[in-house]
């Protein structure tokens, strides 16, 4: 016997349990559409999501080379920065150590002896003073700077230097004291006096590569060499300041290196 | 139809189509079982669009996850949970809570005996669908459903005590509403056997 809180439960369940209802006609289609639009999104994800999932993969990789590729520009940037090539303006401003075999002995001994072996010269310095009386002399001097200017810009410079594409190498030859003329010539002869053989030269080669520095600051230190140069033919004053040889600091670097 | 019904005699035939997607044993499940799951629906819910509503939105999740039916229990006690569950979810989007309503209670007895042999189901069910919504959820649960009140606590997010009130109440109301119909139905007999006198 059930009691009298059972008794509805009991009632309510045996006449509720096989009721049913009447379905609208609509209900089968709307669970139809529903599980079409449903199957289309889960097409879509499962394609899309491929789709996607290879397009973030490139990306990632594509944002990976970009990266690696301008670090390895900065690096190249760094080390042409710590290894730069010599230029007009480098020559212009002299380091100390080029300063101590520019300056004094070595300019001072052509002038008076006229000689100075090229080759030595150049190793110590890019600037060579030389007579202009032995034409091979200063042929292999010439050969020697540009030969010099490659091997120390090959040694900075990591990538190999292709002589006609890589850089253009200049010789600029400039006269301190004018070559002895014609006419002096036939008259110490009359006279019996020794010939003093030639004018000095300075030789100063440099490789630069195309491209590298401005055009203004080219034609600027060109101009200021083409200026002493026109000055040493008229026979005027060099201005060795204007030109980036100091004797004032090269004494001073001689001394420094006697000590 | 005859030739799907016997196609799908078998449970197992039935679940392995189900879990292949095939159409043809979705609809013969939808028409062998929309009706009852239409009344569970209803006894929620005292809406007939909203129950259609919920009616779709659980037969589609039966389609979709009739792979995790691991056959322990009935096919249709697992149908009428997702539906049941689907029901309520629908009341907690509507944050119906659990007014206390003040119903008269009954005083006196309903005579089960009668009543079970006289009464329709389309009646019970009207009388369920008059109940506040909170003693219809928990009745429902309790009663038809036969889940404790531990469990109805958990589903609802009730405590146990306010499920036992409800419970309570509601069959001290669904008692008052029987015993009207009671008194109503053995003065229409009264009435008939007079009139055939």
């Amino acid at each position: 016997m059930k009691n009298k809180f059972e008794q509805p439960d009991h009632l309510f369940k045996s006449k509720l349990d096989e009721l049913e209802v009447e379905v609208p006609l609509t209900a089968w289609d709307r669970i139809q559409n529903e599980s079409a639009k449903t199957k289309g999104m889960r097409y879509s994800l499962k394609h899309f999501g491929w789709a996607a999932a290879i397009a973030i993969l490139l990306l990632t990789v594509g944002i990976w080379t970009s990266r690696q590729l301008s670090l390895s520009k900065k690096n190249q940037e760094e080390l042409s920065l710590t290894n730069p090539t010599p230029t007009i303006e480098n020559l212009a401003e002299p380091k100390a150590e080029l300063e101590v075999t520019s300056t004094t002995e070595d300019l001072a001994e052509p002038v008076t002896l006229g000689r100075q072996p090229a080759e030595l010269a150049i190793r110590h310095t890019s600037k060579a003073a030389f007579t202009e009386e032995e034409p091979e002399n200063l042929k292999s001097s010439l050969s020697a700077a540009i030969d010099h200017r490659k091997e120390t810009k090959e040694a900075n410079d990591p990538t190999p230097m292709d002589g006609d594409q890589g850089g253009v190498s200049r010789v600029l030859v400039v006269y301190i004291t004018p070559p002895v003329l014609e006419e002096k010539l036939e008259e110490n002869d009359e006279l019996g006096v020794e010939n003093e053989t030639g004018g000095e030269v300075l030789v100063a080669a440099e490789n630069t590569s195309v491209g590298e520095e401005p055009e203004g600051t080219k034609r600027k230190g060109l101009q200021k060499l083409f200026k002493q140069l026109k000055n040493a033919k008229t026979g005027e004053k060099i201005d060795w300041e204007e030109l980036g040889v100091s004797s004032y600091r090269g004494i001073a670097n001689v001394n420094y290196q006697r000590d | 139809m005859g030739k799907i019904l016997q196609l799908f005699s078998h449970e197992g035939q039935l679940l392995e189509s189900l879990r292949a997607k095939d159409s043809r044993a979705q609809r013969w499940l939808f028409d062998k079982y929309s009706g009852r799951m239409m009344a569970v629906c209803i006894r929620y819910v005292d809406d007939r669009t909203v129950a259609e509503d919920i009616l779709v939105q659980g037969f589609l999740k039966i389609f979709d996850s009739v792979g995790r039916f691991r056959q322990e229990g009935s096919f249709e006690g697992w149908m009428r949970r997702i539906m049941v569950n689907e029901a309520l979810a629908y009341l907690r989007k509507q944050r119906r809570g659990f007014e206390k309503v003040s119903l008269e209670e009954a005083h006196g007895v309903v005579d089960y005996t009668f009543v079970e042999q006289n009464i329709d189901a389309e009646v019970i069910l009207q009388m369920i669908e008059n109940l506040p919504i909170g003693y219809r959820t928990v009745f429902n649960l309790f009663a038809i459903e036969g889940y404790s009140h531990q469990e109805i606590a958990e589903m609802l997010g009730i405590t146990e005590s306010t499920s036992k009130s409800q419970l309570h109440r509601a069959r001290a109301h669904l008692q008052d509403l029987l015993q009207q119909w009671e008194s109503l139905e053995k003065k229409k007999t009264d009435f008939n056997r007079k009139n055939l006198l």
